[in-house]
């Protein structure tokens, strides 16, 4: 299967949606994804690093957590971040199967939607990440389900499905 | 992306200036600079004026370097941080972890 990409003029609304398989995980930067958004609605121009983060953020749990199992409980100490990191490019470099799908949808004037479904058998700690972060109680020096937090800072709503594969970010943009 | 680290006359101070995106690309430099030092400073400044973003992952590596440093007892000054960082530090309340100038 080939990356797919498809912008589609509905009226004023811009929905870009990006199809990436396995042998694109090696070179996909979400950066560029990002550039694409812009340069199709540049009136989001001032909006870019908010949605840089959100899909950086999110792509990242779908790929290292959604497709290649990542543990995040690795992460506790400075050797395990590099194991983390290591065996993240491992895996990457040896798979075959898994897709993500990064679905962008913008509704003028200020109204995003962000899909991102990855073919995996379901991100466990989703829901629980997200209930999660909600309690203020959660100490700050842990190690994991920072991006999580970071991302519903952001939005205005942050939903997984039942399953934990598909989530789904919206943001009501201030101008 | 670039990562330098200064030591002190007296070895007390260590300045990590990184520049560009800071995110798990520059973990294996990060580390270098502050793991290769021989003895542990007083004081750790990551200076992240030439920075203008960071994503979940630098704040890992920002934790672990604490971590080394001590944990509670660390003391991990960042500065030159743009309103931008600011945010995200301050939304995942590691301002209240790091000294943040």
């Amino acid at each position: 299967m080939q990356q797919q990409q498809q912008a589609l003029k509905v009226g004023l609304e811009q929905r870009l949606k990006l199809v990436l398989v396995a042998s694109k995980f090696k070179s996909f930067e979400p950066s560029q994804y990002v550039d694409q958004i812009i340069q199709a609605v540049p009136e989001l121009l001032d909006h870019r690093l908010e949605i840089y983060t959100i899909i950086n953020e999110l792509y990242n749990n779908a790929l290292e957590h959604g497709i290649l199992c990542l543990d995040s409980g690795l992460k506790a100490t400075s050797d395990g971040i590099t194991d983390y990191y290591k065996i993240r490019q491992d895996r990457i470099n040896n798979i075959h199967e898994g897709q993500i799908t990064i679905d962008f949808f913008y509704q003028p004037a200020n109204k995003l939607t962000i899909t991102i479904t990855d073919s995996g058998s379901g991100f466990t700690a989703a829901r629980y990440l997200t209930q999660y972060n909600l309690n203020q109680q959660s100490a700050p020096d842990r190690f994991f389900g920072r991006g999580i937090q970071i991302v519903k800072a952001l939005t205005t709503l942050l939903e997984y499905n039942q399953k934990g594969n598909e989530v789904t970010a919206i943001i009501n943009l201030k101008n | 992306m670039a990562i330098d680290s200064m030591l002190s006359d007296d070895g007390k101070e260590l300045t990590i200036k990184i520049d560009g995106r800071f995110d798990f690309s520059s973990l294996q430099l990060f580390r270098n600079a502050y793991e290769n030092v021989k003895e542990k400073p007083d004081l750790y400044i990551i200076d992240l004026e030439g920075s203008d973003y960071l994503d979940s992952s630098a704040l890992g590596m920002l934790l672990a370097l604490r971590d080394h440093a001590g944990g509670d007892n660390a003391n991990v000054t960042i500065t030159g941080a743009n309103p931008d960082v600011r945010k995200i530090l301050v939304i995942t309340k590691l301002d209240e972890l790091f000294t943040v100038n």
